[in-house]
């Protein structure tokens, strides 16, 4: 339905500040997940659309109109949240009638409404029941069909599913989605959790200290995270500082800690030799070898603990820098202080500038 | 030397939830971890051992003491809670102190022990921080500490980790672990978290509807599951009813699995095979004495570090687990693909 626009829009709260001069676009119909830890912004940042609170700065527009004037009633928005806003005295077809009646709309298109909606999130053969008779998702479901039936085409959901069983959880996910998609409609979802964000998601957003570090699919995420902290964040990664040695056709050496020398491939053309970098890769991309290794790095293994069907192996490097491997759980065991030879493929390691801030403070979660 | 024993303990807590007879040792220095779904029975053992739940029937040893019937405050015992239950006005070093205070201890030397502490949990220079302006990571870092001052005999840790972000859950697991095995204390440790109880356990206990189904390293458990529940607790597993045995175990209409006769031999229920003991081949074949078995990728689900892989093969739909790889950049144009996928004999699991 509508496209939605952040302009240079912040929020601050006196001298907090909780959204960043965020600027994005949320395509017609699109579903984008916002991730990042907690007090990251996400929540503001679905309130500011929902119209219960404004800009301090910027604007957002829908289909290219300013919508500061209008209430959040004008906003056809439905806002979902972890807790169930449902009245516990009305049967489900009451609780999502409700709005409709309130709105005054003629009996017969409340029936029409209602029904067509309770059919969409498959209650209808329940509508009769009382809250307390049906499971924390039935409930959410008519969260949903509330919100729908409502009129509303943005969606703006906030931990959905937090009140869920983990199971019951996946099969919701799947269905939302397809509720979304089916209805055309454009939704926002905040979530902690990034499975759950990978499985609902065109696009997910990373957000961390009220800025929006990167808004992609969830492959780009995994496999090509453009900044570092969204490597960090999402999955599981490890980062080595080094400098660049030297500048290849398509490639480049970098010379990290420890003195290796590692040749990296992919989306390295910007980067001059001299330059401080930070390499990294996923947990589960490296490979263990014997002897030297190509493009390899050395080190020293600290803990070897076996997981089922996995196995974490933690490694010193040289000072004080320490990686971890994922790996399966068949590949030799380790013991305390052996040397451990890791090859690295070249075209899956990332390079990112060497973050102004420092590395630690760029990947801190809190 | 055991540092605490539980012998037939049954107990019901408030909101109804039984343990029926377990019994269970913690040797001293040993880091257990006790595993299960809601309700299952881990965190009513820690409020047995904490004395928070009566026992209806069962003892309990805390190095050599029979403690059942003490009140909380004589067992010297600590918990640490998924809320962190910290003083949140007081400052770390005051809270650190707060029990010995209270039992009028020598304040000088704890505040040493304390200093020694802090720094351990790498609060350097934030003993004088107000708790409620730590993050929760380091609020945690502070439950653990208070619990090492207040010497002790066994640490217990009540879902420690559920309340903070996953990232800050990940760092510190490990790091829970490490200071309590440098200062060789016991800890008895609840989750419902299956990788974090294999991470930092020397043994895990795994708990269902209150009864302790099976006790062992992480290695034993999850290599020799003693029942269906512990082996697709401890991994996401696929799980089929038994139809007929014979040369084969028929899962379905058009299915029927191989399996290790020698090793199974009777009558038995159900199938399982977990879904990271199933490979994909695309262009190779399976090593040579795995099952395999052709269908069609119809779903590919991103979950992180790993990607599931649903494969309709005949009438039965098996699920992949597999670690993200750089072979797996294009997985999401898979679906619709023809594919092979195979396993060991030996993960085709029958109870």
């Amino acid at each position: 339905m509508p496209t939605i626009e952040f302009r240079n829009v912040s929020k601050s709260y006196g001298k907090i500040k909780a959204v960043i001069n965020l600027n994005i676009t949320i395509k017609d119909g699109e579903y984008i997940s916002l991730l990042g830890p907690s007090g990251c912004g996400k929540t503001t940042t679905l309130r500011l659309l929902s119209g219960l609170i404004q800009p301090t700065e910027g604007e957002i527009l829908w289909d290219g109109r300013p919508i500061q004037n209008l209430t959040p009633d004008e906003r056809d928005i439905g806002y979902v949240f972890q807790q169930f806003a449902i009245f516990p005295n009305m049967n489900l077809w009451e609780n999502v009638a409700y709005p409709l009646e309130v709105k005054g709309l003629p009996e017969e298109e409340i029936e029409e409404t209602v029904e067509k909606y309770l059919e969409l999130v498959g209650l209808v053969d329940r509508a009769h029941l009382f809250p307390h008779d049906v499971g924390a998702a039935d409930l959410q479901r008519v969260g949903i069909a509330r919100v729908l039936a409502k009129g509303a085409k943005v969606l703006l959901l906030d931990e959905p599913f937090g009140a869920l069983d983990f199971k019951i959880r996946e099969k919701f996910q799947d269905e939302l989605r397809g509720i979304v998609k089916r209805l055309n409609l454009t939704a926002i979802h905040v979530t902690h959790d990034q499975s759950e964000g990978m499985a609902i998601s065109d696009r997910i957003g990373v957000m961390k200290k009220g800025r929006m570090i990167q808004l992609a699919s969830p492959m780009e995420l995994l496999f090509r995270p453009s900044q570092i902290f969204s490597a960090h964040f999402i999955g599981e990664s490890n980062f080595i500082e080094g400098v660049v040695y030297k500048k290849l056709d398509d490639s480049i050496v970098v010379e990290v800690i420890g003195g290796f020398k590692i040749t990296c491939s992919s989306n390295v053309r910007s980067f001059l030799v001299g330059d401080r970098v930070v390499v990294g890769f996923r947990k589960t991309f490296s490979r263990i070898v014997e002897g030297d290794g190509e493009n390899a790095i050395r080190g020293e293994v600290v803990t070897d603990r076996y997981l089922g069907e996995k196995r974490r192996i933690l490694v010193n490097l040289q000072y004080g820098m320490r990686i971890e491997l994922i790996v399966l759980p068949h590949i030799r065991r380790f013991s305390r202080g052996e040397e451990i030879t890791i090859s690295l493929d070249p075209s899956v390691l990332l390079v990112y500038n060497y973050p102004r801030e420092g590395l630690d403070e760029a990947l801190e979660v809190t | 030397m055991t540092s605490l024993e539980l012998r037939n303990i049954s107990a019901t807590s408030k909101t109804g939830a039984k343990l029926r007879n377990i019994s269970l040792k913690v040797e001293e220095g040993d880091y257990i971890v006790l595993l299960g779904p809601t309700g299952s029975g881990p965190t009513e053992v820690l409020q047995v051992i904490a004395g928070l739940l009566k026992v209806d029937s069962g003892e309990i040893l805390l190095n050599g003491r029979e403690i059942t019937d003490l009140p909380p405050e004589d067992r010297n015992v600590s918990m640490v809670f998924e809320q962190f239950n910290l003083f949140p006005h007081m400052s770390v070093l005051d809270n650190l102190l707060y029990s010995a205070r209270v039992r009028r201890e020598d304040i000088a030397q704890k505040e040493k022990v304390a200093e020694e502490i802090i720094s351990m949990v790498r609060l350097d220079g934030r003993e004088d921080a107000i708790s409620r302006e730590l993050s929760g990571g380091m609020q945690q870092r502070v439950g653990v500490a208070r619990a090492v001052v207040a010497s002790s005999e066994i640490l217990l840790l009540d879902q420690p980790y559920r309340a903070l972000d996953a990232k800050i859950r990940a760092e510190l697991r490990m790091e829970v672990r490490n200071i309590v095995k440098g200062l060789n204390l016991s800890c008895v440790h609840s989750t419902h978290e299956t990788e974090e109880a294999m991470l930092v356990a020397d043994k895990v206990a795994i708990f269902k509807d209150g009864h302790l189904e099976q006790f062992g390293t992480p290695e034993e458990i999850f290599d020799n599951p003693a029942t269906a529940f512990v082996a697709s607790f401890l991994a996401e597993s696929n799980n089929w009813d038994v139809r007929e045995m014979g040369e084969k175990v028929r899962i379905s209409e058009q299915v029927a699995l191989d399996y290790d006769r020698e090793n199974y031999s009777g009558d038995y229920s159900k199938v399982i095979i977990r879904q990271h003991a199933i490979d994909l081949f695309f262009d190779e074949d399976p090593p040579e004495g795995w099952s395999s078995y052709e269908g069609t990728i119809t779903k590919i689900r991103l979950l992180g570090e790993s990607i599931r892989i649903t494969v309709r093969v005949g009438d039965v739909d098996f699920i992949v687990r597999e670690l993200i790889n750089p072979n797996l950049r294009t997985v999401d144009r898979l679906e619709g693909q023809r594919v092979v996928l195979g396993f060991p004999v030996e993960e085709v699991r029958l109870y």
